[in-house]
């Protein structure tokens, strides 16, 4: 489905995937001239979800076209953040299929310059995506709040067992926040499971793009010491004092001022 | 209407007690009238605020149904609306797991009974919906109704799954919840007038209602409530307490009204009583204790005033009763008991000794020719002699024994469970006691002497003992005729003897002739000179004409004797032989002798009538004869009287000689110019012998002293002869002549040709 924009409102994007679910996201259109800018949620979350709502509201206004999609984990036209309690059937992969194709979708809209900017585990499953295959508009990857997920090595352990006695079986299991509540297939938890804190400081050093990573120096999610791991993979980073997981009150400007120099800074070539 | 009369007697008048029972019931009932208003009053509001309540209630409940139905839709709308359940219908690979522990699991109240997704086509998810929840469901059943499953009401709940809100073109399924609608209500909704529990679906069997119809169709119970029940609490607990404080009040008012008023007054009741039965003395010891009302204690010490008042009253009346007992019962000259006392005291001794084996003596006192004493020597000097008599007889009595006064000289005593032989020694001691005193001193120089009857009976014999006293009188008699001793114990053979002295009919006889004077009839036995043969004088011989029986002297004498009459009787004896002379019934030139008794020598009054009869010595030879025992018993007086008649012309004779003591000392102090002697001594005459001589001797002394000799009992021409031959000058008896209403000449004998 193709939707005209309009630059400057926000309009929500549905399109069908191929299993048959719709997946919607919000565009903002922007100036052509200036990269698309494509932000993706945190674990579990929706478009809706704290900073991405109102960073997308902030770089519309400078001119960004921003496309926030919600994935689907698996439900048609999924609005809501999906509890840990919920059966998770979905995988990291699927999310980064549905990823590829919200990238897809702007650069066959004809957004040559695509940033992919992350929060969380949003960060993660970017960091993923533009160290396997991106899209060659794909220019640049801002990762904010990068933390891996964090899961049980037992629970991991055993939930390969499952995967291969009882593939179909649900488990509960801790992952990120969800503390020994998180339903799931073995295999789908593995899936998320295995992007710990080696894999994502692996990624970085096989990021294809550009890619820059952005933590709140009083993020509590935030392992000690994870900030000069990541500044050891040569990759950009920047703390932004004071900052929290979620960039809450003026952290929330320092961040948008974080982001918005580094789009400046694309745009001019750098 | 008044009562009747036998209730007006058990009933009225009301006692105190009755009356505070009274007063208490009818505060009873009055505080039940008071309560029973309040109870309905209290019952109205109740039942007006029930009214209200169920009112309200019923609102509560509507609201309540409504906003619980509401908030069930809207809960079952936003689970139908969430991603999860929308996940379902795209992969319902895990949905039996969602909808067990996701959906029932948290995200639906713990009261949903079940959930169920249904497909596009509104088939199940699931194979096998659980709970009775339908296993498709079609357009029409979307919405919310209720219906009864068994004793539960449940209320379904279908509501579409749309892909986009509120966009009914992209309808993806159906979400289905059904929910036990009680419990949603009690879980979800708080009542403030409904008791939750008691919230049912009225009815029975198959039901479904559309949600605007649940209400109409709940019944329930009110809570209750509160303020009404801690009214209607504070009512009964105060009934309750009001009830036990009246309780207590009345049982108090009760207590002190009978503590102090009806008890105090009962007890005054029953002192007032007793004191009417006369058990004062003893009450008033028990009632001394002052009385807590001031009214009452006065009442008491104005009725121990007057009871005191009355005991002293009391006290003098028995002094007075003493004192009149004493007169009643003593004998005012000599002191000792009367005759009221003893027969009192007989009664006693009778009603005593009745049926016992207990002995009984009775001891009759009589002083010898009292009545001649006491003519003789006044009134004073024969009380003196009874005193005497009395202290005599009383010392000589037994310590204790009664000696009473009979009457006149006549005293008595009674011994009881005594032996006779102690009685008669008894009465021997008081004989001989008397005979030694000396009576001078009470001017009296004769000697006083007692006889006495006694008489013993056993209480075993109740009608010996009841005629006692008359077997003692009898006695009496015995012991008082001349020649015996002074004693007498009755004996059956004395009972002839008194069959005379008590015969009613010669004692009515007696008594009349001695009254009127009528029936007297003098006989007249002519007294012979044995020397002519002529007719010297007539001795008057009396008779008591009994119609056409006559009583004879030996019957009449008893009687006089016994009843002390021999005064009285002489009168009449001089009245009517004065009759006779003044009737010239005596013939000329001859005389007339008459019998005067021992008391009457001794009686002025006698002596003044005889004297009378000196009128006719100038016609008739008027001679009085007096007997022995009459001269020796008072001598001295007798002999002044008898010597003032011989002095008028009065010849006396010497009646019975020889019958009593016949003693010759006394002879020849005797005033007499006759002397008689008695048939016994004729007889020892015509006997001869020793007897024979001394009565010779006798005469012939006699005659050489002086005196004039009659002869009595001459019945036959020897004994005549022979008294002629002892120079006898007078002669007496049948040979010359019986007695006769008339004066008859003497038999014209040949002895005297």
């Amino acid at each position: 489905m193709f939707l005209p924009l309009q630059r400057g409102w926000a309009e929500t994007v549905e399109q069908r995937l191929p299993g048959g679910i719709v997946v919607s996201a919000e565009l903002r259109a922007g100036q052509p001239s200036r990269p698309a800018v494509l932000l993706l949620h945190g674990f579990l979350q929706t478009r809706q979800a704290p900073p991405m709502s109102r960073l997308a509201a902030m770089l519309a206004d400078q001119g960004y076209t921003v496309l926030v999609p919600t994935l689907s984990l698996g439900i048609d036209r999924r609005a809501q953040s999906l509890a840990c309690e919920a059966v998770h059937a979905h995988t990291l992969e699927g999310d980064l299929a549905e990823l590829g194709f919200w990238v897809n979708w702007l650069a066959g809209k004809g957004y040559g310059d695509i940033v992919l900017i992350g929060h969380s585990f949003g960060s993660q499953q970017i960091l993923r995506y533009v160290a396997q295959r991106p899209d060659t508009a794909v220019k640049k990857a801002i990762l904010t709040s990068l933390i891996p997920l964090y899961s049980d090595s037992a629970e991991r352990r055993e939930a390969a067992i499952q995967m291969k006695r009882y593939p179909r079986s649900l488990g509960r299991f801790t992952l990120s926040y969800c503390h020994k509540n998180y339903v799931s297939p073995p295999g789908a938890f593995l899936s998320y499971a295995t992007e710990d804190a080696a894999a994502a400081l692996n990624l970085l050093g096989q990021t294809r793009v550009s890619t820059e990573v952005i933590l709140g120096a009083a993020d509590t999610a935030m392992e000690k010491g994870w900030p000069g791991k990541i500044r050891k993979t040569g990759v950009r980073l920047a703390v932004i004092a004071d900052a929290g997981h979620f960039f809450d009150g003026e952290q929330e400007f320092d961040l948008a001022d974080k982001i918005g120099a580094s789009l400046a800074a694309m745009a001019a070539g750098n | 209407m008044p009562l009747p009369p036998r209730f007006r007697l058990s009933l009225w008048p009301f006692s105190i007690t009755a009356y505070a029972l009274g007063f208490i019931i009818l505060m009873a009932a009055s505080f039940w009238f008071l309560s029973s208003v309040m109870q309905e009053t209290l019952d109205a509001i109740r039942s007006e605020a029930q009214a209200q309540n169920m009112k309200a209630a019923r609102d509560e409940l509507d609201q309540a149904v409504a906003r619980v139905a509401t908030e069930i839709k809207q809960q079952a709308e936003s689970l139908a609306s969430q991603d999860e359940t929308r996940q379902q219908l795209a992969n319902p690979a895990y949905y039996v797991y969602w909808r067990d522990n996701r959906a029932l699991g948290g995200l639906l109240p713990n009261f949903t009974d079940a959930v169920e997704v249904y497909n596009r086509q509104g088939k199940a998810l699931a194979g096998q919906p659980i709970n009775n929840m339908p296993a498709s469901v079609a357009k029409e059943d979307v919405g919310r109704f209720l219906k009864r499953e068994g004793n539960r009401a449940y209320l379904y709940i279908f509501q579409p799954i749309q892909a986009v809100e509120n966009v009914p073109a992209s309808v993806q399924g159906y979400f289905g919840i059904k929910i036990d609608f009680l419990a949603a209500l009690k879980e979800n909704h708080w009542f403030g007038y409904i008791n939750a529990d008691s919230i049912q679906l009225q009815g029975s069997g198959q039901l479904r209602l559309p949600v605007d119809q649940i209400a109409p169709h709940l019944v329930f119970q009110l809570k209750s409530n509160p303020e009404s029940a801690a009214l209607v609490d504070f009512f009964f607990r105060a009934k309750q307490n009001i009830i036990f404080i009246l309780i207590i009040l009345s049982a108090t008012f009760f207590f002190i009204l009978h503590s102090l008023l009806a008890a105090p007054l009962r007890r005054l009741s029953l002192h007032i009583d007793a004191l009417r039965a006369g058990r004062s003395t003893l009450l008033q010891e028990n009632y001394s204790s002052s009385l807590p009302v001031a009214e009452l204690e006065k009442v008491r010490t104005s009725l121990n005033d007057y009871q005191s008042q009355l005991e002293s009253m009391h006290r003098s009346l028995n002094e007075k009763n003493d004192e009149l007992w004493l007169l009643a019962h003593r004998d005012p000259l000599t002191g000792i008991f009367n005759r009221r006392c003893f027969e009192d005291d007989w009664e006693h001794v009778l009603s005593v000794a009745n049926g016992h084996r207990l002995e009984v003596s009775f001891i009759l006192f009589d002083c010898d020719h009292f009545k001649a004493i006491n003519d003789s020597y006044g009134h004073q000097a024969g009380d003196q002699v009874l005193q005497a008599i009395a202290l005599i007889l009383q010392n000589a009595l037994r310590h204790g024994d009664r000696l009473y006064r009979l009457g006149g000289d006549e005293f008595a005593t009674i011994f009881l469970d005594a032996d006779p032989a102690l009685a008669a020694q008894a009465a021997e001691r008081c004989i001989e006691h008397t005979g030694r005193h000396d009576f001078s001193g009470t001017g009296v120089k004769e000697p006083v002497r007692i006889s006495v009857g006694l008489a013993h009976a056993s209480g075993n014999d109740p009608d010996s003992l009841a005629i006692l006293p008359k077997q003692a009188d009898i006695a009496m008699y015995h012991a008082k005729r001349p020649g015996r001793l002074k004693l007498a114990v009755f004996d059956d053979s004395m009972t002839n003897d008194a069959g005379i002295l008590f015969s009613t009919r010669a004692n009515n006889a007696v008594f009349d002739a001695m009254t009127t004077g009528e029936s007297i009839e003098m006989h007249y036995q002519p007294v012979v000179n044995l020397v002519t043969g002529e007719v010297d004088y007539y001795e008057a011989l009396v008779r008591i004409r009994d119609g056409l029986e006559l009583i004879m002297p030996s019957s009449i004498f008893p009687i006089i004797e016994a009843r002390r009459l021999e005064a009285e009787f002489d009168l009449a004896i001089i009245e009517r032989i004065a009759q006779d002379l003044e009737q010239r019934k005596i013939p000329p030139n001859t005389g007339v002798s008459l019998n005067v008794s021992g008391p009457g020598v001794i009686n002025p009054l006698i002596i003044q009538r005889v004297m009378a009869l000196g009128r006719f010595l100038d016609q008739y030879r008027l001679v009085v004869e007096v007997t022995e025992t009459a001269l020796i018993t008072q001598l001295h007086q007798a002999s002044a009287n008898l010597n003032r008649l011989r002095q008028d012309g009065f010849k006396i004779a010497l009646d019975d000689f020889g019958s009593g003591y016949s003693s010759l000392g006394y002879l020849a102090s005797m005033p007499v110019d006759i002397i008689k002697f008695d048939i016994s001594m004729i007889r020892h005459l015509d006997a001869g012998g020793r007897q024979g001589i001394i009565v010779e001797n006798l005469a012939a002394m006699v005659i050489k002293a002086g005196y004039h000799l009659v002869a009595e009992g001459i019945e036959t021409d020897e004994t005549l002869r022979q008294v002629a031959r002892q120079g006898f000058a007078r002669g007496q008896g049948y040979l010359f002549g019986r007695p006769g209403k008339t004066c008859e000449n003497a038999a014209k004998l040949p002895f005297f040709t």
